[in-house]
């Protein structure tokens, strides 16, 4: 039971972070709010990985740091600076289920780069996805017009 | 990517501690132009951004907690219910500004359900 409360916990808790940015989104800039964003995360992450796994901190290779910067340039400057630009240019509703569809291009990039081999359950999946972008897709184009 | 890191070089914590911290790092110059209206004019939207990382930043936590204790086939389908909450918290707070349409809650239960089938079909 625990598991499954934390892991609606933690839907919860990216569904009110998305509410968040759209009532930030009205008065600062994606880039700044990105920033500022970044550090209540930071320190709710620190406090746990100090105490946790102090040791591991401290003996991080030089090349784990390396592909620890690569991520972070992808996840921060990229990942979370264009969702946060999304939900201030067509909301958080739209932009939410466009935005968890993250493991769909981890799966294509799997098969894409590391020749896995699609099953019919991934296959399914896609298909219904990309159906469901298209609707929210044309859906928004109507709205805003 | 992450997973590779995780296994070879850090702990999901540490390595999500170290990406945020770079984050903060990469991300302050580009943010720089815009502080001063931050902390002055729009001193109230600063603090829905850092509530923002706050909610985020104990999504993530939960998220770790959660995969520490039961597998990512459980788990995963439930954190990408998020769209859905999503919807509703639209509904309740931002009503004024953001409508939902059916065609909008449709498309996010497919995007949803097929999400979940994905991870499945990964994992099996």
């Amino acid at each position: 039971m625990a598991p499954i409360l934390l892991a609606l916990g933690a839907a919860a808790g990216f569904a009110t972070s998305g509410i968040f940015v759209r009532f930030g989104s009205q008065g600062i800039k994606p880039s700044t709010g990105t920033a500022i964003s970044l550090i209540p995360s930071f320190f709710l992450a620190l406090i746990p990985a100090l105490i946790l796994d102090l040791p591991v901190f401290l003996d991080i290779p030089m090349i784990g740091i390396f592909w620890i910067a690569f991520l972070a340039t992808l996840n921060f400057p990229l990942g979370r600076l264009l969702n946060y630009t999304t939900i201030g240019r067509i909301g958080a509703a739209r932009a939410a289920p466009l935005f968890s569809s993250a493991p769909l291009f981890s799966a294509i990039l799997a098969i894409a780069v590391l020749g896995e081999r699609p099953n019919p359950v991934i296959l399914l999946g896609t298909i219904v996805v990309v159906l469901g972008t298209i609707l929210i897709v044309q859906e928004g184009r109507r709205y805003r017009s | 990517m992450a997973k590779e890191i995780v296994s070879d070089y850090a702990t999901p914590l540490v390595a999500a501690a170290t990406a945020l911290g770079l984050g903060i790092l990469i991300m302050t110059p580009i943010a720089v132009s815009d502080l001063p209206s931050a902390v002055g004019p729009s001193r109230r939207h600063s603090v829905m951004y850092l509530f923002a990382g706050i909610a985020s930043g104990a999504a993530i936590l939960s998220l770790f907690f959660s995969l520490d204790r039961a597998d990512v086939l459980v788990v995963s389908p439930i954190v990408s219910t998020s769209p859905l909450i999503t919807l509703i918290l639209v509904r309740v707070f931002l009503h004024q500004i953001e409508r939902i349409t059916m065609p909008l809650i449709i498309g996010t239960v497919l995007v949803v359900g097929g999400t979940a089938l994905v991870v499945i079909g990964d994992n099996i």
